[in-house]
């Protein structure tokens, strides 16, 4: 829930900044699109990547817990 | 290694179908040509080409009416660009000309002037087919985007994967009344709303980049995005009743409900005739089936979703591991 949140907000901070005319914006309309193969990769290990350390948080959290 | 040969087989899919996917090649096409229409007398064409290797023995010609016309002289300035040289009779039969460069055309055809009954025979004949190679297919708009096929599509398959673990769960709830089950339900939808989350935000990308905007109303776009909602409403609904047992039951009959609306979302409305859409597979468009070079993208495709449904599959046993040593603390 927490990284569906924060993934979405990201997003909607991309979709803010990247209107027509900017270079985030021309960069996904480039002539070979290479770059939105690269943008694709980049938000999934990332999504992925902030999925880790969300497990990470809570397992650290549990562990505190336990020690006590 | 007893229990974890599927987490190695995500692992070493995964690994494979992403080298492919980045790395293979895509055929070569044709860019651009420099003129739009075609009259009688001396033409000069240059010719932009994707991946192509032109050279000065590049067969080039234009195509009309089921007849061909060679070119007198072609010219390679680089690997990709190539001047051709035509002596355009008077009297074609077709009004659009077809520039056909090393066997490839190009889609747009030239407007043709002083039209007749087809030209004299000139000894020009049909191009070679040309040898098939491993190639992705090279489509106007999508170019190099193209791979993109590997990476978004594979997001909502393990989504639907997860979802349908998740309800999998739900309906033995409901059988046995047990909490263990609930839980995995539960963390099926998690792990299932990060792939959603995903699929959604490669998908604005790939669609600003080919469609010009992040976000159409198209029907299967706002049935993804209403899918997610019915999915997070689960995670709300869950979240909301103290009592376990209401809460197992309540949240099972729900998720086989979201399920339901799911498939009805994310097949059905937007498969049915009286809707449009730009989405591939949609509304009338074709998928990815119909290229001619189909079968070397599902080489790729198929091991691709594989891979990411077992590393969904994964982090969501993961997450159920996390739950449950939570459970036992707050024992």
């Amino acid at each position: 829930m927490k990284t569906f949140i924060t993934l979405t907000l990201l997003f909607i901070a991309c979709v803010a900044h990247a209107q027509d005319g900017t270079p985030v914006g021309d960069a996904l309309t480039g002539n070979s699109k290479l770059n939105v193969v690269v943008a694709v990769v980049g938000v999934i290990v990332l999504g992925i990547g902030i999925w880790m350390f969300a497990m990470d948080r809570k397992l650290s959290r549990m562990e505190k817990r336990m020690d006590k | 290694m007893k229990g974890w040969w599927w987490k190695v087989l995500a692992v070493v899919l995964l690994l494979i179908a992403s080298i492919a996917a980045l790395r293979v090649p895509l055929a070569p096409g044709i860019l651009n040509v420099s003129k739009l229409s075609l009259s009688p007398g001396p033409a000069e064409l240059v010719i932009t080409g994707y991946s192509t290797r032109f050279d000065d023995a590049t067969q080039v010609l234009i195509a009309n009416g089921g007849q061909y016309l060679c070119a007198s002289r072609t010219k390679a300035i680089d690997a990709t660009h190539l001047n051709a040289y035509f002596e355009v009779p008077a009297g074609m039969r077709d009004d659009s000309s077809y520039v056909i460069a090393d066997g490839m055309a190009f889609d747009t055809p030239l407007y043709t002037d002083s039209l007749g009954s087809g030209m004299a025979d000139n000894g020009c004949a049909a191009p070679a087919p040309r040898t098939k190679a491993f190639l992705f297919p090279n489509l106007n708009r999508l170019d190099e985007s193209i791979r993109n096929l590997f990476f978004h599509v594979p997001m909502w398959f393990a989504m639907i994967a997860l979802m349908g673990i998740s309800v999998y769960h739900s309906i033995r709830t409901l059988a046995s009344n047990s909490l263990e089950q609930d839980r995995k339900a539960a963390s099926a939808v998690h792990v299932g709303l990060v792939f959603c989350a995903l699929g959604l935000v490669t998908g604005a990308l790939w669609a600003r980049s080919t469609w010009g905007d992040f976000w159409t109303s198209d029907v299967k776009l706002n049935g993804a995005a209403v899918t997610a909602l019915i999915y997070l409403a689960y995670l709300v609904l869950r979240g909301s009743i103290a009592d376990p047992y209401k809460r197992a039951r309540l949240a099972g009959i729900y998720n086989i409900f979201a399920f339901v609306l799911l498939v009805l979302f994310l097949f059905v409305v937007p498969r049915l005739n009286a809707v449009d859409s730009l989405h591939p597979g949609n509304g009338g468009n074709s998928g990815f089936n119909d290229l001619d070079l189909d079968n070397r993208l599902r080489v790729v495709f198929y091991p691709a979703v594989l891979g990411w449904i077992l590393l969904g599959a994964w982090m969501c046993e993961l997450r159920d591991r996390a739950a449950r040593a939570a459970e036992h603390l707050d024992r």
